[in-house]
């Protein structure tokens, strides 16, 4: 499984506007809403599901990378979205650095191997320090596509 | 930050404690039990490694960031653990331990 078999790229956002762990949530599953990737009545309870993941343990795993999620019984497919923060975000992450690239997953109730997957591969992705900065420093949604095609 | 390896050698001293085991719960090791896994294994001074059944590759089982590239395998699932250095006993009774207490029924 590929970064881009389950981010959605209209939902792929270069510049957060968000500054706080709520709602840089909130910001990414607009943009999946916004991308017809969720319904409108779905993206409340989603949100809802995600924080009270995080409440479970930060998702920041470090290196200034955050990987929030949950599983939702409305989803009937994988979707994930990939956020930046130009200035980073608070995320009370694992190494307590703030956190500047976001890829959210939000799985089937029912897949527990496709969400496996699809984490196994976002933090191998997210392992390559250079594919980090490279997102970090993409002007636009395009260019983070781009990179997201480059990735295995 | 500190660099996180992504592969250790063994301890300088002592013999190195190995255990095989297998995973139990029904969503695998997801985020959050690989998070509590190294959590735990930072409460203990001995080196700690992890890797898959049948693999060569070993990573520190200290750093979640690491641990998620052999962690994250379904149910049935069997986990090579290491343990060498001054308290590697308790480590890996506790770690051993950790896969039978993890809840089969929670969120991811």
């Amino acid at each position: 499984m590929r970064m881009r078999d389950f981010v959605v790229r209209d939902a792929i956002n270069p510049d957060l506007k968000a500054d706080a762990k709520e709602q840089v949530i909130r910001e990414m599953v607009d943009g999946l809403r916004l991308a017809n990737a969720l319904k409108g009545e779905q993206a409340d309870d989603i949100v809802k599901a995600i924080l009270k993941r995080e409440l479970l343990g930060s998702t920041g795993i470090g290196r200034n990378v955050a990987i929030p999620h949950a599983k939702h019984p409305s989803i009937d497919r994988l979707v994930g979205a990939l956020a930046v923060s130009k200035t980073g975000v608070g995320f009370e992450s694992l190494d307590g650095e703030p956190v500047f690239v976001f890829v959210m997953l939000i799985s089937p109730q029912d897949r527990p191997g496709d969400h496996l997957r699809a984490l196994e591969n976002v933090s191998r992705c997210l392992r390559d320090e250079g594919f980090v900065k490279a997102l970090r420093q993409a002007p636009t949604r395009e260019a983070i596509w781009d990179l997201l095609g480059e990735q295995e | 930050m500190g660099e996180w390896r992504e592969k250790t050698g063994r301890a300088m001293n002592g013999e190195t404690l190995r255990r095989t085991v297998i995973v139990k719960n029904s969503q695998g090791m997801h985020l959050r039990p690989i998070t509590a896994f190294a959590e735990l294994a930072n409460k203990y001074q001995s080196n700690i490694l992890v890797g898959r059944q049948g693999e060569a590759e070993m990573v520190s089982g200290k750093s979640p960031f690491v641990l998620l590239s052999v962690m994250l395998v379904e149910k049935g699932t069997e986990l090579i653990l290491e343990a060498a250095g001054p308290d590697a006993d308790q480590a890996m009774d506790a770690l051993v331990k950790f896969f039978d207490d993890i809840p089969d029924v929670e969120s991811v």
